[in-house]
């Protein structure tokens, strides 16, 4: 009954079971089993993760609708890309640096943004969102530093697979880990009820606030990995429509659903890829898997439950046992 | 009865020109159970909005045990032992009945961010001391078992207990409970009667009521308060109240 130690061995699994993976994928990508291009799409499935899993903090816990993450995202990826760019200092020192002060950039930017939604709610603040991720768009596109409109060319290829598995792991890691404190219980029943909320004592400013800048922050950190991944930043990708892609992983994957997010992230990276061989067809068959999924399983892949894998091995014991009894 | 927990002082408040209260004054002793009554839209639930700090009164002045707080906020009421529950229930329907009652703990617990990541001793000793509140609280209105329950799960009865239970969660001196018997049949009402004179007796704190049912409201409280057209009319025991000419004329006959 030790709450504690459950907790503890519980997450010792979790690593165990990461570190699995991890090892896994790095050996087949080392043995080249896993070809150059799905090496690639590896990369981009970990960024999307941490992209759907911190866009889901704001509009799956907090349920206030993001349109424009994809803004928080270029902010974190420009600032890395231009902080490794002009500074002469060794990767492994600058690209970590790169990352923290893209996340803090964008995160800043999410405080921002975050102090109109204490005022409007639902639609109202889903077009503040959506207009803040077009002007940061036009901004770059208008300003020197950052190339402007022809792009930001020389970025040093500092994303590897280990990068991508860890920084994602650890930020997924950080959210899911607050949502089960008070500060988490806080923003979730800011969503279930904000008059109620606030009569039992719930501060909203601050925690809708603090979602807003955990949410923007690993959003930036995302995007420091994307700039460093693809070496090249074009303003024109950071557009509405990788907000909304981005948004259509949270809600497949179970708005609030943490689990449900990265699962998604994964399907929907893949699912394109996979579907390479149709060519013409594709986008119209992933746009089909989409729509049938919305009307098949309308809570998402997960609802607003958490896969856990020690609640997942417990079942397949369970399961075990009662075929051996069976026998 | 003790000396007055609360006081209302020439309370007022105006919208745009409408005068929805004017010069309201009565007093809540410690532990004492007060009824609101009134007819629709004589603004008990104004009244309401303005002791939990919703609304800033235009005048006068709500004072808990010396203090004044009227005009301070919803946080700061709750933080100064004034809870509430709603006319149209307000429960946090994905969160687990145990997380609805630990939300209205939270600013009993102390651990910072920092530490909710890392999961210090602190952290652990918060969480387990919220469990054991939580529960025990729940045991009193017979929803332990329901605690990893969704609280959308619970039956409109229950529903109504939890709400209590949470605004309890925060330790009120106060609780202002919002039409409580709304929706209930007969045996739920008398049920819910029980249950707010228990709770007066377990927790040591004053209750106050808004409420249609009036056997419930003539049963259970020891004075009642009468509102209407924004002006106290009557306040005394219920019998008083009963007995009263401009009542009679203002709620029971009308």
């Amino acid at each position: 009954m030790d709450k504690a130690k459950m907790l503890q061995i519980s997450h010792r699994r979790n690593l165990l079971a990461l570190a699995a993976v991890f090892a896994v994928l790095y050996v087949l990508m080392l043995t080249r089993s896993i070809s150059v291009q799905y090496q690639g799409v590896i990369i981009l499935i970990g960024i999307n993760v941490l992209l759907a899993t911190s866009l889901n903090l704001t509009t799956g816990a907090l349920g206030e609708l993001v349109l424009g993450h994809a803004g928080f995202m270029s902010i974190g990826a420009y600032t890395a890309a231009l902080f490794t760019l002009h500074m002469d200092l060794p990767g492994l020192v600058e690209f970590p640096l790169a990352l923290l002060l893209g996340g803090a950039l964008a995160a800043v930017f999410g405080v921002i943004i975050g102090i109109p939604a204490l005022r409007l709610r639902g639609d109202y603040l889903a077009i503040v969102t959506l207009g803040f991720g077009e002007i940061i768009r036009v901004i770059i596109q208008n300003m020197s530093i950052t190339g402007g409109g022809r792009g930001l060319y020389g970025i040093e290829e500092y994303t590897t697979f280990p990068w991508v598995f860890w920084t994602s792991a650890f930020g997924i890691t950080i959210m899911y880990a607050l949502i089960f404190t008070r500060h988490g219980r806080a923003i979730l029943s800011l969503r279930e009820n904000e008059i109620a909320a606030e009569a039992a004592g719930i501060p909203a400013t601050r925690y809708k606030v603090l979602a807003f800048a955990v949410s923007s922050f690993f959003a930036g950190v995302a995007g420091g990995l994307y700039a460093h991944y693809i070496t090249v930043l074009d303003p024109g990708t950071f557009g509405f429509n990788m907000s909304i892609e981005i948004l259509v992983m949270v809600v497949l994957g179970g708005m609030g659903s943490f689990t449900g997010a990265t699962l998604a992230a994964v399907v929907l990276t893949l699912l394109p890829e996979l579907l390479r061989s149709m060519s013409d067809y594709r986008m119209l068959l992933y746009s089909i898997a989409l729509v049938l999924m919305m009307i098949l399983r309308p809570q998402g892949l997960l609802g607003k439950k958490e896969f856990s894998l020690t609640r997942a091995w417990e079942q397949l014991r369970k399961k075990a046992e009662t075929k051996g009894g069976n026998a | 009865m003790g000396q007055a927990l609360l006081k209302v002082e020439h309370l007022g408040i105006s919208f745009k020109g409408l005068r929805a209260l004017d010069d309201v004054n009565f007093e809540i002793p410690t532990s004492g159970i007060i009824g609101l009554i009134g007819p629709n839209g004589a603004g008990k639930t104004t009244l309401f909005n303005l002791l939990t700090g919703v609304y800033t009164p235009t005048d006068g002045a709500v004072i808990l045990d010396g203090e004044v707080i009227s005009g301070k906020g919803m946080g700061y009421t709750v933080l100064h032992g004034i809870s509430r529950t709603f006319q149209n229930i307000r429960l946090f329907r994905d969160m687990t009945v145990l997380d609805n009652v630990k939300v209205a703990m939270h600013h009993k617990m102390h651990y910072n961010l920092l530490e909710s990541l890392i999961k210090t001793r602190r952290y652990w000793a918060e969480e387990e001391q919220a469990d054991r509140e939580a529960l025990e609280l729940l045991e009193v209105f017979g929803l332990r078992e329901k605690a990893d329950m969704p609280a959308s799960g619970l039956s409109y009865g229950q529903q109504r207990k939890l709400e209590i239970a949470r605004a309890l969660a925060a330790s009120p001196k106060l609780l202002l409970l919002d039409e409580p018997a709304a929706g209930m049949n007969n045996t739920e009402t008398r049920d819910l009667m029980e249950t707010i004179a228990f709770i007066r007796q377990k927790f040591g704190i004053a209750i106050l009521l808004i409420e249609h049912d009036m056997p419930l409201v003539m049963g259970v409280c020891e004075r009642i308060v009468v509102l209407d057209y924004g002006r106290v009319i009557a306040n005394g025991t219920p019998d008083e109240v009963r007995a009263d000419p401009r009542v009679i004329g203002a709620y029971l006959g009308g």
